[in-house]
């Protein structure tokens, strides 16, 4: 990377996981999908987390937000970026945030009074894509601290596979395995080099079309329809050569890396993948594959996973952790950071 | 600083925003003599898109019609980046600033900038004349450069918020109505002030057209929402 003039970290991360659970079999049993299908034994899920009604894409994000600054404990005012990179800004009542940025109402409800702000969108991608903006700006001297928000309200979307002929709609059955929640990072300078590091971005277009969210046709909210084997085969075409290029251009040793995190489409995805890349260069540490009781939570996914790790005790300060993202587009990217200093202490 | 190589906008036909879009990308690379392969950047900014499309980022729909690097991976193969910004009219100076530092993640190359928003639905009343815009842009070179872009959001009103509704009359997901705050009324010569109800890829289109370096070189955009964001051209 070049013009770099000072260092970055991940000075602190968050994750709002709502409390509610909602078990596989009262949305998505064996009777209620095509051909008996077993989505559990299909995907390796056990249900989603739902928000609660008053809990849009805003109010998800800004509590995820405000437990990461409490973490940092920083003062708000001090933040110059923030970024919102949600995928569908889908509010309680499923009206969907269109303009301004929602990033900036998110900076309002913070306090936040003197920082850029603009919705990012790189499907599931979109938080590491803004990570690695919000990174160049800092190392740059641009900026001093950024906050990456998103919070994924997207639960509705199972509510509309489901009000399809799924023998018909099969497309709309990866719609089955999402579930809501939200994330943040601050982002911030640092003394010390190499607390974060990025692999090359890529974006193979040809695959553009293989997962698409819009607006639902005659009901509230949006949609999703996504040919599911094709865009995991895509991923797996392409994932051992991405890694190998990945490892090179940061400059690390992948047995050496302590966790591993990559996108949870689904627990089961997850492990093929797990071996794809195992094949590739070798075995890994720390693969954590615990998405089976919170689902496909979009760009939120990684930062979800975390702190479950946190919760169990699994994160401590100063270990290195790989976040591996892909986003419908396709978009490959993974980021590389070190733990922040006081994790264990993080409630 | 980013430096814009060339650039070119037309008034959104029938033929929707990607063609357009796609259109004016061929016809600027042929123009400027610049490979398709030293793109190594697209970013899109607005806020419209048919059915109010969210994921995956319009710009990869644009590599794709491009046929920009959709190969499969290999130890040494060439790929692109694409990805969307936006932030109400304020969409052109965000996509700049991305712009800018994604080049400096990817040296070297160019990065294809796209502008614009098309009607959703016919359902959604559509007060708005769309232009799209496209430029091509790299770290150094000659051309207009974007010096510096200043946001402000002291004036940002949250009444003025757009939002996709439900309307059950027509059993569609519609653009909901909303307040916008008033257009600024003074302003100075040497600084050029769009329209309120202009969308991103006329802002830019209306500024390029008009820009002559040494002479109005400070261009301000006020979203209907009253975020601002004034950029400084050199």
């Amino acid at each position: 990377m070049s013009a770099e003039t000072y260092h970055s970290r991940v000075v602190s991360f968050a994750s709002y996981i709502p409390e509610q659970f909602v078990p596989l079999g009262d949305y998505a049993g064996i009777g209620d999908l095509p051909g008996k299908l077993d989505l559990h034994r299909l995907t390796g899920l056990d249900g989603h987390r739902k928000s609660k009604p008053e809990e849009g894409s805003l109010e998800l994000a800004v509590k995820a937000a405000e437990k990461c600054l409490e973490r940092a404990n920083i003062n708000a005012q001090q933040i110059d970026l923030v970024v919102n990179c949600a995928m569908g800004k889908i509010a309680g009542n499923l009206e969907m945030h269109l303009s301004p940025s929602l990033a900036t109402l998110v900076a309002r409800r913070l306090g936040i009074e003197n920082a850029t702000c603009f919705d990012m969108s790189n499907a599931c991608s979109g938080m590491l894509t803004s990570i690695m903006l919000a990174d160049t700006m800092i190392k740059s001297g641009e900026i001093e601290y950024a906050l990456i928000v998103s919070g994924e309200n997207v639960t509705s979307l199972i509510d509309e596979a489901k009000s399809n002929n799924l023998w018909l709609r099969s497309q709309a059955i990866a719609s089955l395995t999402v579930g809501d929640g939200s994330a943040a990072y601050l982002i911030g300078r640092s003394d010390k080099p190499n607390q974060i590091a990025f692999s090359e971005p890529f974006t193979l277009a040809q695959y553009t079309n293989l997962c698409i969210g819009e607006a639902a046709k005659k009901r509230a909210g949006p949609s999703m329809r996504t040919k599911a084997s094709q865009l995991q085969q895509g991923v797996l075409d392409n994932l051992g050569v991405f890694l190998g290029r990945s490892m090179k251009h940061m400059g690390l040793d992948w047995e050496k890396i302590e966790h591993t995190y990559s996108h949870p489409t689904s627990p089961k995805s997850m492990r093929k993948g797990g071996r794809v890349a195992e094949a590739a260069l070798g075995q890994m540490k720390n693969f954590h594959n615990e998405s089976h009781d919170i689902g496909n939570t979009g760009s939120t996914s990684h930062c979800m996973l975390m702190e479950k790790s946190i919760q169990s005790g699994d994160l401590k300060s100063g270990e290195t952790t790989l976040l591996i993202s892909f986003g419908s587009g396709l978009a490959m990217l993974a980021m590389h950071i070190t733990m922040p200093e006081g994790i264990e202490e993080w409630s | 600083m980013v430096v814009i190589h060339g650039w070119k906008s037309a008034p959104l036909g029938r033929s929707g925003l990607l063609k357009s879009i796609t259109n004016l990308s061929k016809k600027l690379i042929a123009e400027t003599s610049i490979k398709l392969d030293d793109i190594n950047i697209i970013i899109h900014g607005g806020v419209y898109r048919r059915n109010f499309r969210v994921e995956p980022a319009f710009a990869t729909h644009v590599q794709d019609a491009l046929g920009l690097k959709c190969t499969l991976m290999t130890q040494d193969s060439s790929h692109c980046f694409s990805f969307d910004v936006s932030d109400g009219s304020c969409s052109p100076y965000v996509v700049l600033d991305a712009a800018r530092n994604m080049l400096r993640i990817k040296p070297g190359g160019y990065c294809l900038i796209t502008l614009g928003d098309e009607r959703p639905n016919p359902q959604s009343k559509w007060p708005y004349q769309p232009i799209s815009c496209v430029m091509i842009a790299s770290l150094e070179g000659e051309g207009p450069r974007l010096v510096s872009t200043s946001y402000d959001l002291s004036e940002f009103d949250e009444s003025t918020c757009v939002n996709m509704t439900f309307d059950e009359r027509k059993s569609r997901n519609v653009i909901g109505s909303n307040n916008a705050v008033k257009q600024p009324a003074n302003t100075t010569d040497s600084q050029f002030v769009g329209k309120i109800n202009w969308l991103s890829g006329r802002h830019m289109h209306e500024f390029l057209s008009q820009y002559s370096s040494g002479t109005t070189n400070l261009h301000r955009v006020v979203d209907q929402s009253g975020k601002t964001v004034t950029a400084t051209w050199n």
